[in-house]
């Protein structure tokens, strides 16, 4: 190997060697002579971020590095405003072409993900009412209240309180969390009921809690309310003189979610530096 | 160390300011003649890069004669969180750099902050729930429930509430009348996971119904820097009728009605150390 070696007359640990293909400077640390300075290359390449490969300039002896930052790119998607979000710079992938040429591509691309968390809280901010008299006052009428679908990519469990209020005698009121792939309806729900007795006795304050919660695989959270009102005795005389009402409200959920994809990245660029 | 070059290449056509390649014990220089003068328009450098965690310290390959500076780009970073939701979100990223305390060896500790930037709001948006409208006159317990809304930092909410009750016993005879021992609650709920609590509460009394109650007040928390939800509760007692005679009311003698008068927040400027290790950057150090 041909080798021009330039040393420092006062300490040889401290010298430059050039070489075919090659230049580093050396110097001496503690005592021992240690390459601080090889000749590089770099090279600025305009990549796709849709993962599809380009044929970097130069050419290298040794599989180059790759410094990726993005350049086109979405930080919030407000459709999972109740989710941590991050951006995701996928790995740059070298693929040798032989003769010191690569091939370059970021696999995955850059794409915008949701941070997985366990036990977050959703808020919704549910407000609701349910009445249960028909037209003329006449009879009861069941209520069902189907309340969502609210965004969360990759949900697998979610629990919520709803607090209600009602002065009604033989009131059932069920309230039921569920979670699907789609934006179509639950078919199953995760419920929990409670029934009021049918007491005769003063009205009492009705200020109630129930506790849902339901596992499962998907992308959306829903809520159900469900009441029914039986007419047992005269004492239901009150529930028609007080307009036979359920106040409720939902603050919100306890989720978990993993890691999800929510924005693709197919119009991004990646600008690449690459060092040999 | 010697300074003097040990090979210096000149322009032969012009040794003052034309091209130069020098090197020395400590770099490999290139100069230039721009605009007649000969100017350094290239040196030798180390480049060391790579990925290295949030707030961890990554050891940077090679040597270098002086502390190198560092360039940060995205790898997986954050760019919102959701609890400050009602804020302005900046993410800072820079690095701290410190020898590792070996000569010529250096590490890097990707530093990523978050600021949410101050928020206040004042609203005059009210609840109002008014019995008087229901046409309907009896003792019982009661409660509203109130609006959730989102609020951040020190909340402020203004209430007011009226209460007058009072009648005839048609079923004692008409000369009997009654009224009630009433006791009025309001509760200021917060959510800031899925079950609300109350953070704050106020309470009066009303040893006669007959006698019309009218308050106002409000209700304060000095809540977290994070966002979170808050609502109003009103919750009426009532312990039971008490006859009197001679009736002096009838069933008109109802007013009764609770409402929300307005709320305001505010959340001083806050910035905080991101520590997540699932973080990541590029990071590319250059220098000699």
């Amino acid at each position: 190997m041909a080798r021009i070696i330039c040393y420092d007359p006062e300490n040889h640990n401290n010298c430059i060697v050039l070489s075919e293909g090659a230049a580093g400077i050396y110097r001496d640390v503690d005592g021992k002579s240690q390459l601080f300075t090889p000749l590089q290359q770099s090279h600025i390449n305009v990549l796709s971020a849709n993962g599809e490969a380009a044929v970097l300039e130069g050419r290298y002896d040794n599989e180059p590095k790759v410094f990726l930052s993005p350049s086109n790119l979405q930080t919030y998607c407000k459709d999972a405003k109740w989710c941590n979000q991050k951006l995701v710079v996928g790995d740059a992938k070298l693929n040798a072409l032989g003769n010191g040429k690569y091939s370059l591509a970021v696999e995955n691309g850059i794409s915008l993900s949701t941070i997985a968390s366990n036990g977050a809280f959703y808020p919704v901010c549910i407000n609701g009412e349910q009445y249960f008299l028909n037209s003329d006052r006449t009879a009861f009428v069941d209520q069902t209240a189907v309340l969502g679908p609210y965004h969360i990519p990759g949900l697998t469990y979610a629990k919520a309180v709803l607090s209600g209020y009602s002065e009604l005698y033989g009131l059932t009121t069920v309230f039921g969390v569920g979670i699907t792939a789609s934006t179509s309806q639950p078919s199953s729900w995760g419920t929990a009921t409670r029934v009021t007795a049918n007491s005769t006795s003063v009205l009492n304050l009705s200020y109630f809690t129930l506790e849902a919660a339901q596992s499962g695989s998907g992308n959306y959270l829903w809520f159900l309310v469900q009441s029914s009102l039986a007419h047992v005795n005269d004492n239901d005389f009150f529930n028609f003189l007080y307009d036979a009402t359920l106040d409720y409200s939902i603050s919100g959920a306890y989720v978990n979610y993993s890691d999800q994809q929510i924005a693709s990245s197919s119009d991004a660029n990646a600008v690449v530096l690459e060092v040999g | 160390m010697s300074s003097n070059p040990f090979i210096t290449s000149y322009d032969k056509n012009d040794t003052v300011n034309g091209n130069m390649v020098k090197i020395t014990d400590g770099s490999l220089a290139l100069f230039n003649k721009c605009g007649n003068i000969r100017r350094e328009t290239s040196a030798l450098t180390r480049v060391s890069m790579g990925i290295a965690s949030i707030n961890a310290w990554t050891e940077l390959d090679g040597y270098f004669t002086q502390t190198p500076v560092v360039t940060l780009s995205p790898k997986v970073i954050p760019t919102y969180l959701s609890n400050k939701y009602l804020g302005t979100q900046k993410f800072n990223l820079t690095y701290q750099i410190a020898s590792t305390g070996v000569t010529g060896k250096y590490k890097i500790k990707p530093v990523l902050t978050r600021r949410a930037l101050a928020v206040s709001y004042a609203s005059s948006d009210v609840d109002i729930w008014d019995q008087t409208s229901h046409g309907v006159f009896y003792f019982t317990d009661f409660c509203v429930l109130g609006k959730w809304r989102p609020a951040v930092g020190s909340l402020n909410v203004n209430f007011a509430f009226d209460y007058l009750c009072g009648g005839q016993n048609t079923i004692m005879g008409t000369n009997i009348g009654y009224y009630s021992n009433v006791a009025h609650n309001i509760f200021l709920d917060v959510a800031s996971n899925y079950a609300p609590g109350a953070v704050a509460s106020a309470s009066y009394t009303q040893s006669n119904s007959r006698s019309e109650i009218n308050r106002s007040g409000t209700l304060s928390y000095s809540g977290p820097s994070t966002t979170y939800l808050w609502r109003l509760r009103y919750e009426r007692r009532s312990d039971g009728w008490v006859n009197s005679t001679p009736s002096p009311y009838n069933i008109g003698d109802y007013v009764d009605w609770f409402k929300q008068t307005g709320w305001s927040y505010s959340c001083a400027e806050a910035a905080e150390t991101l520590s997540d290790s699932n973080f990541k950057v590029f990071y590319l150090a250059v220098g000699r």
